[in-house]
């Protein structure tokens, strides 16, 4: 047979019917045959039917407008940043941005195009300068003395003195 | 789950923007949602001020809300574990107190029948209160949820947050020191 103390320790679950059926039998068969421990159940029922008679209190009259009032209030006043963060963080804010910093990288670049290629052409210019320079210098070396030289006497890189008649071979 | 809860049904209408919804969900709980806090932290205002907090999370969480559970049982959730945290805040689980105001209790007892019935009225309140009041904080959400919705312990476990197990336990636990502590109450009323 189940012991007292067994029983006693499930009393309180007995009472919310939280035990299950082998083990309810055998405490119900022990209550039947034992007053204590049928005592220690009444007591418990009786407790639990005395705080039926702990109420409570009628909410007041003005519990629903409050509700809203203050349900209200948190939906206008977020924090700033988050709020500015909503606006400016949806969807459509994040296409903007994306376009409007890909136009302000065409705009970058195409300001920079101009003197990118002016630098360039200047590069140019220096370079053909430079060639320019050299190609003079190289030329003042081998100035030919003759004021009525001519690239046609040039043959070969070799100056050749060519008789003066030949000039007008006829003798005209 | 749960589509069939006519409650879920008033919250899905309140998710798709229907606030005229959420008035009913708002009459049909606010009482017994401030009552079950009330017994909580035995403070009117307080229960009132907790059961604002308590609608207000349920109709914040509006546009997320996927029934899941009965509408009833996510709602004590929410209430439940309010009450646990403001217990825990204010540490009242260890010492007794009881806002029934004792001013409004005379000294000088009134004769007549109906006011003699009131006063023994409150002054059982009291007791009960004191006597809830007094329990740790888990075994005083456990015993309410008990009595106060008749969930069963797996629920409770699940209200809580804890095992099935500790719900026993608690309850049991509970149950004694109420008897021990209104037994003197019951014997005078027996006399
Ligand atoms: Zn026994």
């Amino acid at each position: 047979m189940i012991s007292c103390h067994e029983v006693r320790s499930c009393l309180a679950q007995l009472q919310d019917n939280e035990v299950e059926k082998g083990l309810r039998i055998r405490i119900e068969e022990h209550i039947e045959q034992c007053s204590a421990c049928l005592n220690q159940f009444k007591g418990l029922e009786e407790v639990w039917d005395l705080l039926d008679d702990y109420r409570g209190v009628e909410p007041s009259a003005e519990f629903n407008l409050a509700f809203w009032a203050a349900a209200k209030e948190i939906q206008y006043s977020r924090p700033t940043l988050p709020r500015w963060h909503a606006i400016f963080w949806n969807d459509n804010w994040k296409i903007a941005a994306l376009a409007g910093s890909m136009a302000a990288l065409l705009i970058v670049f195409v300001g920079i195009l101009p003197y990118y290629t002016n630098y360039n052409n200047d590069l140019d210019k220096f370079d053909n300068q430079l060639l320019q320079e050299v190609a003079r210098l190289v030329t003042a070396d081998d100035e030919d003395p003759l004021p009525n030289n001519d690239a046609s006497q040039r043959i070969n890189g070799e100056k050749r003195d060519l008789p003066r008649n030949i000039t007008n071979p006829l003798g005209l | 789950m749960s589509v069939s809860d006519p409650d879920v049904m008033l919250m899905l209408r309140v998710k798709d923007g229907d606030d005229a919804a959420f008035d009913d969900i708002l009459r049909k709980y606010q009482k017994p949602i401030i009552n079950f806090i009330y017994h909580f932290v035995n403070n009117r205002a307080e229960a009132e001020e907790l059961a604002q907090d308590v609608f207000l999370r349920v109709y914040a969480a509006r546009a997320k809300y996927q029934p899941e559970a009965k509408f009833a049982t996510w709602i004590y959730k929410i209430a439940t574990n309010l009450c646990l945290k403001k217990l825990n805040q204010d540490r009242i689980s260890t010492r007794l107190r009881v806002s029934i105001d004792e001013e409004k209790i005379p000294e000088l007892r009134d004769t007549r029948p109906n006011v003699q019935m009131v006063l023994e009225t409150k002054e059982k309140e009291e007791i009960i209160a004191k006597a809830i009041n007094s329990l740790p904080r888990n075994e005083k959400a456990a015993i309410l949820l008990r009595k106060r919705q008749s969930l069963s312990y797996k629920e409770i476990a699940n209200t809580i947050g804890c095992t099935e197990g500790a719900v026993k336990t608690y309850i049991h636990r509970a149950k004694i020191r109420l008897r021990e502590r209104l037994s003197l109450y019951l014997e005078g009323k027996m006399k």
